[in-house]
């Protein structure tokens, strides 16, 4: 499956990205103010518009190319949304989309950093390092951060990893006794369609865990909580059939992009 | 997990400078050739409605809106709103509109308009 690029910079969109959210309600008002309400699933439509400004011309080449591979509106491609958390249920880890062992101890209702009970204490009884995960159906070679608020007593070593079927990668960190935010980037070379990103805790040890983020950019933005889909679309179309590109000056280009999807 | 609640920012506020309240009445109105007529009242109380225009939102407060609005899904879903001036809670309320439109200029530079609508009980 196809996939919408990042720039050089690793980032999806540039400064201003607006996204719209569409639903559709029947509704039958009664001359009283009384409603009768229904709910149209089906159309809900999420469209995305993004304005480029000083591209290189390699950049734009490349948003061409995937432009003229796509045939405008014609074929679908992945789209990871620049403005989401590309995790589900970041605050609800005992859900299926998070694959831990049977032998890690989740206790959610923990105070967070933001001053609510988002958070979850992960306690690790055993005597093997043991991962928490969710596998993401976005592509393995695009440059992503994975971030994570951690909290641990004891000075505990813990790690966030990234990993597909061919490559991994993952970084280390001590957490503190106060709420700090760290986070892995980079990304893998790697061609798989799907990647899996989580935190390691070592044998024995308890670490209190919040806003687990993923997002397709090499640094990590203000954390946005996700419930049952995440900012992975794998079927968006272009809303145009046509790609205008005005060049402003010497590697300097520019181009608005529309992408819709369902 | 929907949200029965309309979102607050972080500051702790509903909404921002500028805001619009609407009390909205219905009258039905016949009129007769002598020009005279004879009006209705349709509405058995006038309903609120509030447009909440707010800016300079982070990632994190937008990402709460959208949330919100995907869970309520447009204008079919019902929640609690207080009203900003006066502090009254409505119970039953819901949005007006079945598109939200997010625009982000930069870094903490976030746009949203919610209006919300008091349904009749």
């Amino acid at each position: 499956m196809a996939y919408f690029p990042q720039l050089s910079s690793g980032a999806t969109g540039q400064y201003p990205i607006q996204k719209r959210r569409i639903e559709r309600t029947i509704i039958n008002q009664l001359p009283d103010g009384h409603t009768v309400k229904f709910t149209d699933a089906g159309a809900q439509q999420t469209e995305w518009q993004l304005t480029f400004q000083d591209l290189t011309d390699s950049e734009i080449a490349t948003l061409q190319q995937f432009f003229a591979a796509c045939e405008g509106q014609l074929n679908g491609f992945t789209f990871l949304d620049p403005l989401d958390n590309l995790l589900a249920w970041s605050e609800a880890l005992s859900q299926p989309a998070w694959e831990a062992s049977t032998l890690l101890q989740l206790t959610p209702g923990i105070d967070d950093p933001i001053g609510g009970t988002g958070a979850t204490r992960v306690v690790n009884p055993t005597g093997a390092d043991l991962s928490l995960q969710q596998n993401v159906s976005a592509p393995g070679g695009l440059v992503y951060c994975f971030s994570a608020y951690v909290r641990s007593q004891n000075g505990v070593t813990i790690s966030l990893f990234r990993q597909t079927a061919d490559a991994s990668g993952s970084q280390s960190y001590a957490a503190q006794a106060t709420w700090t935010r760290i986070s892995l980037s980079g990304s893998l070379s790697s061609a798989a369609g799907s990647i899996a990103v989580g935190i390691t805790v070592p044998a024995g040890q308890t670490v209190d865990v919040y806003g687990l983020q993923l997002e397709p950019q090499p640094a990590a933005s203000p954390y946005k909580s996700s419930y049952s889909a995440g900012g992975v679309y794998s079927n968006a179309h272009f809303s145009q059939d046509a790609f205008a590109v005005t060049t402003t000056g010497p590697n300097r280009n520019q181009c608005t992009l529309t992408i819709s999807t369902r | 997990m929907m949200p029965a609640v309309f979102p607050t920012l972080k500051t702790g506020a509903v909404a921002q400078y500028p805001a619009t309240k609407t009390n909205e009445f219905a009258s039905f109105t016949v009129r007769f050739l002598d020009g005279s007529d004879q009006r209705y009242r349709q509405f058995p109380a006038p309903l609120r409605s509030w447009t909440i225009k707010l800016d300079m939102l982070d990632e994190t407060e937008l990402n709460t809106l959208e949330q919100f609005f995907v869970a309520q899904g447009g204008r079919f879903g019902i929640f609690s709103f207080v009203d900003p001036w006066t502090q009254t809670t409505f119970t039953n309320c819901s949005l007006d509109q079945d598109t939200l439109q997010c625009a982000v200029q930069g870094e903490l530079r976030g746009t949203a308009q919610l209006v919300v609508v008091e349904n009749r009980v």
